[in-house]
């Protein structure tokens, strides 16, 4: 059970946190090239995430984590998946207070773990879609 | 402005996600069992296949301006309002049902992201 859940729950989850990590140092890195109005900057901006291999990569290891979720949710009944949504949840707030040196305060902590209890108990929900399929 | 592009980036996700669910649905209507290529055809010639690619190609762009506005350990778990409001579209659009545990933890969640907003 610990191996089937490291071999389709563990990669999603690391590859969507990663690939947010990077997106956001680099992001965090862009300068931009003029001092101009805001929705031109915004538009550079986009045009340096796209153009950037390792935003590209970034990009593409979020999708391949949504698309590798979604193998997942073939495998495990969903309210047994839906608490890792958590522990992402967790790992992004974690991460960007260790990694990109990011101030998490009281506030934000206690936030978060609302969020992340009330994930849990929509996942103890016991109304299945198949069950439900009248129309 | 800021919470215009953090509401901009919760609905067009909404949308993603409700658009993608409509265009898969359409397919429990089909009497006879088609094989899995047709029924990878029929959802991705679907129009609401290509509506919600277009919601996602606009969430991709508001984020990618929140990631450069916020930090990514507040934008993150706000994003999961966004549940929320899949959860009340499904009950309007899909007639899905919403039992206790659903209302009890959109409302914990409402609660988390209104803290998360105060830590700004």
């Amino acid at each position: 059970m610990i191996k089937k859940c490291l071999k389709y729950i563990a990669p999603p989850i690391l590859l969507t946190s990663l690939g947010e990590f990077i997106l956001k140092a680099s992001i965090n890195s862009y300068q931009a090239p003029t001092p101009s109005t805001p929705m031109s900057s915004y538009l550079n901006l986009a045009a340096y995430v796209f153009s950037n291999p390792i935003t590209i990569l970034s990009l593409i290891m979020v999708i391949t984590g949504g698309i590798l979720w979604l193998g997942a949710m073939s495998k495990f009944e969903l309210s047994f998946l839906y608490p890792f949504l958590s522990t992402n949840l967790m790992l992004i707030v974690i991460g960007s207070h260790v990694i990109l040196g990011e101030e998490v305060n009281l506030y934000r902590y206690i936030g978060v773990m609302l969020i992340m209890t009330g994930l849990v108990i929509i996942s103890k929900s016991p109304y299945k879609a198949s069950a439900n399929k009248t129309n | 402005m800021d919470f215009l592009i953090v509401a901009a980036t919760i609905i067009s996700r909404t949308f993603t996600d409700i658009s993608f669910k409509a265009a898969v649905d359409q397919d429990y209507t089909a009497q006879q069992p088609i094989s899995i290529l047709t029924q990878a055809k029929r959802v991705i010639c679907s129009k609401y296949f290509s509506i919600g690619l277009i919601f996602s190609t606009i969430h991709v762009y508001t984020w990618i301006i929140c990631l450069k506005k916020f930090d990514l350990s507040f934008i993150y778990p706000m994003l999961s309002v966004s549940y929320v409001c899949i959860m009340i579209t499904g009950r309007i659009l899909f007639k899905e049902t919403l039992d206790k545990y659903k209302i009890i933890g959109m409302a914990i969640i409402t609660i988390g992201s209104i803290l998360l907003a105060k830590s700004v």
